[in-house]
């Protein structure tokens, strides 16, 4: 009750007095003005990439005959496009709920260094924990690219509301763009339509390109990408966890780093 | 739309849980793990080729309206885009509508 009150009383200090942010080293606590920041970078351009996408995404699920009502729900169910696209094609597909399991499990995977990646830039030590729950269910490849390059300017107190704004407005947004896909992949030309759809493989493999900083990281993209046709006349059923286990294991013992020093950008740790 | 109920109801196990398992995961362990473990870059490593393998399917047998736009321009709009990252000193954003407005294009002229 104390440490409530206490928590409270701060919080308006680093309200009123946010110019004096080392006075906070005592007893971290999370700015949450920094939420409406959030929000606002939320409309800018990597915003409107992720509406193409997601407009692509809706006229995907036109395209295979899958319900509006549950291809929507993928947003806050999932929000994870690789996972979302990959959970529709399979569904089409009309493959056993386990193999679905496993293979949007997989590609899950990668939000895991993905959140701790986040987390390690913009969390507080010593603060309470669950904001840091809350930022996970919002995290995933837009969250994490923005945290690396959005951040700069925004106090430290700040950063973690900063992306939990970005990602609700996002998640928000993108539940009302899935239904529009979906209706105008029927109005617009079949190219436009394939066009949208595009968006999705483009900005996927340039964000990978875009956050690839170590040979391993490259040699993972190229492995996923050469043997992708190869696990297809392999074997069509498990052609995306060869290539992607097997690539990125391949991958990892031919490139690991010698050195450490990764994921939270060389960051310390605590 | 009780197909679609029943489609969510599938999704809550074979979806949200598989998914959402891996952010509890790493929210458990950004307290504890060692950021810079080796596990954690074969995780990195697998994910990363699993989604370029995506990509990749996604390019190379689409399903629905992407398939009638001929292999050769989706590959060739996927290059665009790469080049355009580099030409415009890494700019994800415009690299990715450049790639979009490629394929686009070459369907029109190609096919």
């Amino acid at each position: 009750m104390t440490c409530q009150a206490g928590r409270a009383l701060h919080n308006t200090i680093i309200m009123q007095d946010a110019s004096s942010p080392e006075q906070d080293a005592a007893a971290p606590a999370y700015d949450w003005s920094g939420l409406w920041g959030g929000m606002r970078a939320a409309l800018s351009l990597p915003g409107l990439v992720m509406s193409c996408s997601f407009i692509g995404f809706g006229a995907l699920i036109n395209s295979l005959g899958f319900p509006l009502l549950a291809g929507a729900a993928t947003v806050p169910l999932i929000w994870a496009l690789p996972g979302q696209v990959l959970f529709v094609t399979m569904w089409h597909s009309g493959l056993a709920l386990l193999l679905i399991a496993a293979a949007v499990s997989l590609t899950a995977v990668r939000l895991l260094p993905m959140v701790i990646g986040v987390l390690a830039r913009v969390r507080l030590p010593g603060a309470p924990r669950w904001p840091e729950y809350l930022l996970s269910y919002f995290t995933a490849v837009t969250i994490w690219v923005l945290s690396v390059t959005h951040l700069d300017n925004v106090p430290k107190q700040q950063h973690l509301p900063w992306l939990v704004g970005l990602g609700a407005t996002l998640m928000t947004a993108m539940c009302v763009v899935v239904p529009a896909g979906y209706y105008m992949a029927d109005l617009l030309p079949p190219v436009l339509a394939a066009c949208m759809v595009f968006f999705t493989p483009a900005f996927f493999l340039l964000s990978l390109i875009a956050s690839a900083k170590w040979r391993f990281d490259w040699a993972a993209v190229a492995a996923g990408i050469v043997l992708l046709p190869l696990a297809r006349w392999f074997a069509p059923d498990f052609d995306l966890m060869l290539a992607g286990v097997g690539g990125g294991t391949l991958a990892f013992l031919l490139f690991r780093p010698r050195r450490k020093g990764l994921i939270g950008k060389g960051q310390p740790h605590e | 739309m009780s197909e679609a109920l029943w489609i969510i109801a599938c999704m809550v196990p074979a979806g949200m849980a598989v998914t959402y398992v891996w952010r509890l995961l790493g929210v458990m362990a950004v307290a504890h793990i060692d950021p810079e473990s080796h596990v954690l870059l074969w995780v990195r490593a697998v994910s990363t080729a699993l989604v370029a393998a995506l990509v990749m399917r996604i390019v190379i047998a689409p399903s629905g309206v992407l398939a009638d736009i001929g292999l050769v321009s989706r590959l060739a709009a996927i290059a665009v885009g790469i080049g355009v990252f580099y030409v415009t000193r890494r700019s994800t954003n415009i690299a990715t509508f450049a790639s979009v407005a490629a394929l686009g294009v070459l369907a029109l002229l190609v096919g």
